[in-house]
C-alpha cells in the first residue's frame, strides 16, 4: 500500500514539474514576445545547439549541425512559428486562403507537371493524392521550403523509401528569412536537401561551418550516432559538419546576424519572377522597392508568422480586421469602419490615387493589380519563370534552372473574390489511370520504367552524336525535318545554327564546321596515293566505328561501314578499323549478304548498318525517334502523339489483365485511346489549369492600364478582353484548349466589341453632348437673364 | 433594353400628338417649322422613354443593372436626348417663356414650369455624365457625379410624368 502512496505521490510530482516546466517554457517564450517597446534589434551572441539541445562545441571534430528547434526555440515560441503560413501547409486545417502559386510536380522525361497544394485551391492536387509521400514531397520540393511542415512532422505515410533517420529532419530554417549576414547561402541549402542532409542544412546555409558527405550516399543501416564510415572516404562518406572557430568566442558562442524583418534577397530566393527573355537590365524593380519600401514593410506577421499576403478579402478570410490595413486598397485609401491611424490610408507615406476619369464601377469589378500589376497585355501570354518552379537563383557548377513547367503570365480573368485580376497559369500534365470520372496520377518512375525508351527519343540521338567525337573543328550533328541538331552537356539536344549550307529534308546524321555540312564518312574512298586524304577518312571511318561500338549501343550489334562494294568494321584484336570487299566479309562472317548487296552500289552514300545475331541490319533510327526529334527538338515541347499513344498501349500492357484505362493529361485536354488505337482529345475537369492572382512587380501609376487613354482595355481587339489563353504541355499537339481573356471573366464578347468601337465615336460624342449642353445652358441663361430682368424691373417700379 | 425601346416607340407613336402639343380644334398657332419641331420632338420623346427604362429599370427590377448592352443603349439614347432637347429648348423656349405674355397659348402654366425644371435638370445630366467621361473628376468626384445624374434624373422624371398629365390649356 505504501508502495502504491509512493509511486502515486512520486507519478503526481512529476508530473506537476512537466508541466510547472513547460508553463516556465511558454513563459519564457511569451517573454520574448511581448515588444517592449525598443525598435533595437538584440545582438543575437549566442550558443549554438544540436537537436538533443546539447551545446556545440565548435572545435569538436564529431560535432552535431545546429538546430534552430533547439537554438531559437529556446527564446522563441518554435510551436507556435511552425505553424505559420510558410509551414502549416500540410496539416489538415491548413487555412486556405486565396489561391497562391502551388508547387509543381515536374518530370521532363515523363511529361509530367503537376499542380500541388495542401490548401485545397482549385484545379491543384494534395501531395498525398498524387502519389507524393511527405519523404518525396520534401525531396522533390525542400530546395524552396524553409523548412518545417512535412520536413519535421511525424511521418504516416509508411513509404518505404523514405530514409528520415539518415537525413534528419528538415526543421524550420529561421535564419533562411531572418538572417542579416552576406554569409546566409540559400544554394547551399539546396545542396544539401539535394544530398538528403536535411538536419545540416541549416548549419551549411548560415556559414556556420562546411558540411561535407552525403546521407544519399549511405547505405540505410547508417545512424548518424555511428559518424564517419571508416571504409570508405571516397564515395559513401557520412554527412559531417566542420565549424568555423573564428566565429565562436572563447565561450563557444557564435555571433548570429539577426533581421527581424527579413531582408528582401531572403524572400527573393523563393519568390522571384522573370518574364522569359527579358534581360537584368530592363527590369524595373517593383515601384515600392523603388520607394524604399521592403517585402516585411507590406507582408508582416505577429509571433505566429501568419504573414498577411493583402490581398483585399484577407481580414475576412482571416478573420482579422488588422490585416486589412496592409493591402492595397488598405494602405492607399483606408479602411472603413476601421478607427485608428492605420486604417486611415497613406500609410508609410502611400499616396492616395485620384483615379481622375476612371468611372467607379472600374473599382468594383476589378482588382488594383488589374491595372497596376504585371506584365502589360499582349495578344499572346508571356513564358514566366518563378524561382520556386523554375530553380531560379541556385548558384553553382551545375545549370538548375529549367525551361518547364511552362507558366504564362498575364491572364486577366475574374478571381475568387468576383474581380477581375491578373493571373498565372499553368496546365496540368500527367499520366493517369481513369477509373470512371476518377483519374488517380501515375508516378513518373511508373511512366518512364513502363516506357523504356519511347519517350527518350532526343537523349537517344545525343547519345550517339557525343558518342561521335568531333574532330577539326567539325560537330557531329543530326540533321532532320531542316534543322541541324546537336549534342548538348545535359545529353539533350540544342539547335547548332540556322545558317548551315547543305540542309535537307529527310534525317541524316552529319559533320557541321564553317557553316558547312559534310557527312560523317564519304561516299568514295580517295585514290590511295592521295595518302593524306585517305588518312583523314580512315580516321574518320575509325572514329564513327568507335563510337558506335559504345557499350550503350551493344545491344544493337556491331557496327560496319559500307562504302563502294566493301565495308568497314572494327578489328577487335588491334582495335583499329579495316577494310575488307563484300565478297571476303561473306566468307568469313558466313551471312546472308543479299539485302546489303541489293541494297548498296558502288558509289552510293556510304551506310551504317549493324552485325547482330548473323543478320546485317541497317542503322537508322526507328521512325518515331526521327518524326519526335524532329517535331520536338528545339522547341517547348518533349513528345509527339505518336509518342504518347506507344506509352498509353505499354502502361494498358504492363496492367495485369490489361483492362485498366489510362489517359494523358495535357494542354487543357485529357487524352486516350480510342478503340482503334488512336489518340483521342477530350474535356475533363482535372485538364483544367491552376491560376493564381500576380500582384507583383507593380508598376508606377502612369503605367497603369488606362492611365494614358480608356482604349488600352476598351477596343474591339484589346488584349485584355480578346487575348488568346492556349494551353501548353510537353506534347506537341493540335488539340489544344484555347480561350479568351473575356470568356474567363465571364464577358459577353459582342457587348466588349461593340463598346470597344463606342471609343472611335467617343471624342465626337463628347463634343456633341457638350454642345447640346452649352444650348440648354445658353437658353437656359437667356430665360433666366430676361426673368430677372422682370424682376428688376417689377421691384424697381411701383406701377402695378 | 430592346423592351424599352419598343415600349418608348409604341408610346410615341400612340401618345405622340398629345406630349407634342395642340391638340383642341382652335389650336394655337405651333412654331415656325412645326414639321421639324415634331420631328424632334418626337425623337426626344423616344429616347427620354428609353432612357427612362434603361436607367429605372435597374433600379426598379431587381437582377437588372444598368450595364452591358443596356449602359450602351442608355449612352447612345442619352446622346440622341441631349440633342434634341437642346434643339427643342431652342425651338420651344419662347412658347414655354413665362416672361411677359403668353406668346402662343400652346402649354399650360405646369407644363411651362415642367420644361425650365426637366432643362435644369437636362443641363445636370449632361454635364454630370460629360465631366464622369473627362479627367477631371477623381472617385469621390465620381460618385458625386453619379448621384447629380441619378437624382437629377428622377426629378426630370417628376417632371415629363407630371408635363405629360398637365392639361393642355384649350
Amino acid at each position: 500500500m505504501k508502495k502504491i502512496t509512493f509511486i502515486s505521490v512520486s507519478l503526481f510530482v512529476a508530473a506537476g514539474m512537466a508541466v510547472a516546466g513547460s508553463d516556465d517554457e511558454e513563459q519564457a517564450a511569451k517573454k520574448f514576445h511581448e515588444w517592449s517597446g525598443s525598435r533595437t534589434i538584440p545582438v543575437h551572441r549566442i550558443r549554438l545547439f544540436d537537436e538533443n539541445s546539447e551545446r556545440i562545441a565548435p572545435e569538436y571534430k564529431q560535432s552535431m549541425p545546429y538546430s534552430s528547434r533547439a537554438t531559437c526555440g529556446a527564446c522563441h515560441d518554435y510551436n507556435a512559428i511552425s505553424r505559420g503560413w510558410h509551414f502549416n501547409y500540410a496539416q489538415k486545417d491548413a487555412p486556405r486562403g486565396r489561391a497562391g502559386q502551388p508547387w509543381i510536380w515536374y518530370d521532363e522525361l515523363a511529361g509530367i507537371q503537376l499542380p500541388i497544394a495542401g490548401r485545397g485551391w482549385t484545379n491543384t492536387w494534395k501531395a498525398a493524392d498524387a502519389g507524393l509521400t511527405p519523404w518525396k514531397f520534401i525531396k522533390a520540393f525542400g530546395r524552396n521550403l524553409p523548412g518545417g511542415g512535412p520536413g519535421e512532422a511525424e511521418d504516416l505515410s509508411g513509404d518505404i523509401d523514405a530514409r528520415w533517420d539518415l537525413s534528419g529532419r528538415l526543421e524550420v530554417d529561421c535564419l533562411a528569412c531572418h538572417s542579416a549576414s552576406s554569409m546566409q547561402d540559400h544554394s547551399e541549402w539546396v545542396k544539401q536537401v539535394a544530398r538528403e542532409n536535411f538536419r545540416w542544412a541549416g548549419t551549411a546555409a548560415a556559414g556556420f561551418g562546411e558540411v561535407g558527405g552525403m546521407a544519399s550516399r549511405m547505405p540505410s543501416s547508417w545512424s548518424v550516432l555511428q559518424g564517419q564510415n571508416p571504409d570508405d572516404n571516397q564515395y559513401a562518406i557520412a554527412p559531417n559538419v566542420k565549424y568555423d572557430t573564428r566565429q565562436f568566442d572563447r565561450k563557444g558562442r557564435a555571433l548570429v546576424d539577426i533581421a527581424i524583418k527579413p531582408k528582401d534577397q531572403n524572400c527573393l530566393f523563393c519568390h522571384s519572377n522573370a518574364d522569359e527573355g527579358k534581360k537584368k537590365k530592363d527590369f524595373d524593380v517593383d515601384i515600392h522597392t523603388r520607394a524604399g519600401m521592403n517585402c516585411a514593410d507590406c507582408h508582416r506577421n505577429g509571433i505566429n508568422h501568419m504573414i498577411s499576403r493583402n490581398y483585399e478579402n484577407e481580414a475576412e478570410h482571416r478573420k482579422d480586421v488588422s490585416v486589412a490595413g496592409t493591402s492595397c486598397r488598405g494602405c492607399h485609401l483606408g479602411v472603413k469602419g476601421v478607427e485608428g491611424t492605420a486604417a486611415m490610408g497613406g500609410r508609410l507615406g502611400s499616396p492616395s490615387p485620384k483615379h481622375k476619369g476612371i468611372p467607379p464601377v472600374h473599382f468594383d469589378k476589378l482588382s488594383c493589380t488589374a491595372c497596376h500589376s504585371g506584365p502589360w497585355p499582349t495578344d499572346n501570354l508571356v513564358r514566366v519563370r518563378t524561382a520556386r518552379a523554375n530553380r531560379l537563383g541556385i548558384t553553382g557548377v551545375a545549370n538548375w534552372v529549367t525551361d518547364l513547367p511552362y507558366i504564362v503570365e498575364p491572364v486577366f480573368m475574374k478571381g475568387e473574390d468576383g474581380k477581375i485580376a491578373p493571373h498565372r497559369m499553368v496546365w496540368p500534365a500527367f499520366w493517369a489511370r481513369q477509373d470512371g470520372d476518377v483519374l488517380k496520377p501515375v508516378a513518373p518512375e511508373v511512366v518512364t520504367n513502363t516506357a523504356g525508351d519511347i519517350l527518350s527519343c532526343g537523349k537517344k540521338v545525343a547519345q550517339i552524336l557525343n558518342a561521335l567525337t568531333p574532330t577539326n573543328d567539325l560537330v557531329p550533328v543530326f540533321v532532320v525535318s531542316g534543322k541541324v541538331l546537336c549534342a548538348n552537356a545535359d545529353n539533350g539536344l540544342d539547335v547548332y545554327s540556322s545558317k548551315v549550307k547543305g540542309v535537307t529534308e529527310g534525317s541524316s546524321w552529319a559533320l557541321a564546321g564553317k557553316g558547312v555540312l559534310s557527312p560523317v564518312v564519304p561516299s568514295v574512298l580517295p585514290p590511295a596515293e592521295q595518302q593524306d586524304a585517305m588518312q583523314e577518312v580512315s580516321g574518320r571511318i575509325k572514329g564513327v566505328l568507335k563510337a558506335f561500338s559504345d557499350p550503350a549501343f551493344r545491344s544493337s550489334g556491331k557496327p560496319l561501314i559500307t562504302i563502294g562494294e566493301g565495308l568497314f568494321r572494327m578489328n577487335d584484336a588491334s582495335g583499329d578499323s579495316e577494310y575488307l570487299s563484300f565478297g571476303d566479309f561473306n566468307n568469313e562472317a558466313k551471312i546472308d549478304m543479299s539485302k546489303l548487296v541489293k541494297t548498296v552500289k558502288p558509289g552510293q552514300v556510304p551506310g551504317l548498318w549493324w552485325l547482330k545475331d548473323g543478320k546485317v541490319e541497317p542503322a537508322a533510327l526507328p521512325e518515331y525517334v526521327v518524326k519526335s526529334v524532329g517535331e520536338t527538338a528545339g522547341t517547348s515541347f518533349t513528345f509527339t502523339e505518336e509518342q504518347v499513344a506507344m506509352v498509353l498501349k505499354a502502361l494498358v500492357e504492363q496492367e495485369k489483365g490489361g483492362k485498366a484505362r489510362f489517359v494523358y493529361i495535357c494542354s487543357g485536354k485529357m487524352f486516350s485511346l480510342d478503340g482503334s488505337g488512336r489518340l483521342v482529345a477530350s474535356d475533363h475537369a482535372a485538364a483544367q489549369p491552376a491560376a493564381w492572382p500576380l500582384a507583383h512587380e507593380v508598376r508606377p501609376a502612369a503605367q497603369a492600364l488606362g492611365a494614358k487613354k480608356c482604349t488600352d482595355c476598351h477596343s474591339a481587339s484589346s488584349p485584355f478582353f480578346f487575348g488568346k489563353v492556349a494551353a501548353s504541355g510537353p506534347m506537341k499537339t493540335a488539340s489544344v484548349q484555347v480561350k479568351q481573356m473575356y470568356e474567363l471573366q465571364g464577358q459577353d464578347a459582342t457587348f466588349q466589341r461593340l463598346f470597344g468601337w463606342s471609343f472611335l465615336v467617343r471624342s465626337m460624342f463628347k463634343t456633341v453632348m457638350f454642345g447640346a449642353g452649352c444650348l440648354i445652358a445658353l437658353v437656359l441663361l437667356l430665360y433666366g437673364i430676361l426673368a430677372l430682368n422682370r424682376v428688376t424691373k417689377f421691384l424697381g417700379s411701383n406701377e402695378s | 433594353m430592346i423592351v424599352s425601346v419598343v415600349v418608348a416607340i409604341v408610346v410615341a407613336v400612340m401618345f405622340g400628338k398629345q406630349l407634342a402639343g395642340p391638340v383642341a380644334k382652335n389650336a394655337p398657332r405651333p412654331g415656325r417649322y412645326p414639321l421639324l419641331e415634331g420631328l424632334i420632338a418626337f425623337a426626344m420623346w423616344v429616347s427620354l422613354l428609353v432612357l427612362a427604362g434603361t436607367g429605372f429599370l435597374g433600379a426598379i427590377v431587381p437582377g437588372h443593372p444598368l450595364q452591358g448592352f443596356t449602359t450602351l443603349a442608355h449612352v447612345g439614347f442619352g446622346a440622341m436626348f441631349g440633342v434634341c432637347f437642346a434643339l427643342l429648348a431652342v425651338f420651344r423656349a419662347e412658347a414655354y417663356s413665362l416672361a411677359g405674355q403668353d406668346t402662343h397659348g400652346r402649354f399650360s402654366t405646369v407644363q411651362k414650369y415642367c420644361f425650365w425644371i426637366i432643362a435644369l435638370c437636362g443641363l445636370a445630366l449632361i454635364f454630370s455624365i460629360l465631366s464622369a467621361m473627362l479627367r477631371l473628376l477623381g472617385t469621390d468626384g465620381q460618385h458625386v457625379a453619379t448621384l447629380v445624374h441619378r437624382y437629377s434624373a428622377l426629378v426630370a422624371m417628376l417632371a415629363v410624368i407630371i408635363y405629360a398629365g398637365a392639361r393642355k390649356r384649350s
